[in-house]
């Protein structure tokens, strides 16, 4: 009996340990799961034992669980608990169902360990992880912009001069020089694009403004007025739902510009343009659409180049491939996501869905 | 001297089509250069003559980057093609692109027969064409 006694002392001392009678209303809580739970001995007793269910496993687990240790059997595992004050810590757990004459569990025993610690270190790393490959994915774009979008212009220029430098006919060296110019000017573009989009990426402690969507898109539309007019463009705003948002007012402006002026640019010339921008809320975040009917653009076949620097999709003369970048970079900075649905000949929706 | 009928540039880059095409044509090697600004254009064409092997090319250079359809997107789709044309077409890719994913991709695709980092100077050429 003393060493039971002692086995049980020990098992208090180091283990978690709640004992339930077979329906899982709680009938034994040692100290240490008072201490976890928050609870006290008297509000745990008596109590069905869900009272700390955290609500964070899937139900067919928890089923799992219950068809084990039901079927006499000991079930093992970690389990994400709710303590009274409404935080949340993991235990270790092994539940051993104590069984009766006819083979029936007459009561379980859980012990458990603390394993809060492990867990949110596990979550931290997963997290870094993740920032991590994001980072790296960027790493990988900007090579990719840096080979494809600097260098080309950088060689036109080593081949315009290397011309020069063999040819022989002096008319022939007048048209070549006349080309290096605009080389020039256009490396320069793509070289200050460039640097306006890693200053967002580097723009991590911009402030977010509360934005009255309504007053920031009036004062959009109001610098596309003579376009909207001259097509006749019908604009339709819902912000019914959605009226204010917090986003940096500046990349705001910047990408409900961006994908209004893209919706004039790239409208058909069968039908007359309608533009329908609406705000709606989507699950904990805000979800922003701009709806066109214009050309649409072949996703399929475009499904990766969308929004990288210097793709176009049509033979349009503005056609320069920087908008959709320079917005990508700054709803992505910001934590947003951006995609879009279109089919060729019908139109494009955008969306945009922010944290908020 | 190994003469060629059609060389075909498909190339978005006005100054590189410019200049590639002056030095072709010193080279006296090549009757016609027909240039299109992107693949899609590219593979109509090719489409359309399939039948017709005395106006294919003998051989395209290929940019990557283009619009509407990139070089990428062409091979894809020449790839279908290919069995259905009756004539053999030589692809280079051309391109300005260093990134050595773009060169392991490229030679992973059987219709390319090289990967060409831009620039392309009149040896390269001449090389290029008397390899045929």
């Amino acid at each position: 009996m003393k060493e039971l006694a002692d086995y049980k002392y020990a098992l208090d001392e180091s283990a978690i340990v709640a004992i339930t009678d077979p329906k899982g209303t709680i009938i034994h809580a040692n100290d240490n799961f008072c201490k976890i739970s928050k609870y006290t001995r008297e509000e745990l007793l008596g109590q069905d034992h869900r009272i700390i269910n955290s609500g964070y496993h899937e139900s067919s687990f928890i089923r799992d669980l219950w068809v084990t240790i039901a079927n006499g059997k000991i079930w093992r595992g970690e389990l994400k608990n709710k303590a009274k004050d409404g935080s949340h810590y993991w235990v270790d757990t092994t539940i051993v169902p104590f069984l009766n004459e006819q083979g029936k569990p007459f009561q379980y025993v859980a012990i458990r360990a603390d394993i809060t610690l492990r867990k949110q270190a596990e979550e931290d790393l997963l997290k870094y992880s993740s920032a991590l490959k994001f980072q790296n994915t960027q790493l990988v774009d900007f090579c990719n912009i840096v080979s494809h979008n600097l260098r080309a212009p950088l060689i036109n220029i080593s081949m315009l001069i290397d011309y020069i430098e063999q040819s022989k006919n002096e008319a022939d060296r007048d048209v070549m020089l006349a080309k290096v110019k605009p080389v020039v000017n256009h490396l320069m573009e793509v070289f200050n694009e460039l640097v306006e989009s890693i200053q967002v990426k580097q723009d991590t402690d911009i402030t977010f403004d509360k934005i009255n969507l309504k007053e920031c898109l009036d004062r959009i539309l109001v610098a596309f007025e003579t376009q909207i007019k001259e097509y006749e463009a019908d604009i339709h705003i819902d912000f019914n739902h959605i009226s204010t948002i917090q986003f940096p007012q500046k990349y705001i402006e910047s990408v409900l510009t961006n994908l209004i002026s893209n919706a004039l640019k790239y409208k058909s010339p069968q039908r007359k343009l309608i533009i329908h921008i609406k705000a709606e809320k989507s699950g904990n975040a805000i979800r922003l659409s701009v709806e066109d009917n214009g050309l649409g653009i072949d996703t399929k076949l475009h499904k990766d180049q969308l929004f990288k620097i210097r793709k176009v999709f049509h033979k349009h003369p503005d056609a320069k491939g920087f908008g959709l970048f320079m917005t990508k970079t700054q709803v992505e900075a910001m934590g947003g996501k951006i995609w879009v649905e279109s089919q060729p000949e019908k139109g494009s929706t955008f969306f945009i869905e922010l944290k908020n | 001297m190994n003469h060629i009928k059609t060389l075909t540039l498909v190339d978005d880059d006005d100054i590189f089509v410019f200049l590639t095409k002056k030095t072709i044509e010193e080279t006296k090697l090549v009757e016609l250069i027909r240039v299109f600004d992107n693949g899609l254009d590219a593979l109509n064409f090719l489409k359309e003559n399939k039948d017709n092997t005395d106006a294919l090319p003998e051989i395209i250079l290929l940019d990557l980057s283009m619009p509407i359809m990139n070089g990428w997107q062409f091979l894809e789709e020449f790839t279908i093609l290919n069995p259905m044309i009756g004539k053999t077409i030589t692809i280079y890719i051309c391109s300005s692109s260093i990134s050595p994913d773009d060169v392991a991709r490229a030679k992973a695709i059987s219709e390319v027969s090289d990967y060409i980092i831009k620039p392309v100077n009149k040896e390269k050429l001449i090389e290029l064409i008397k390899k045929l």
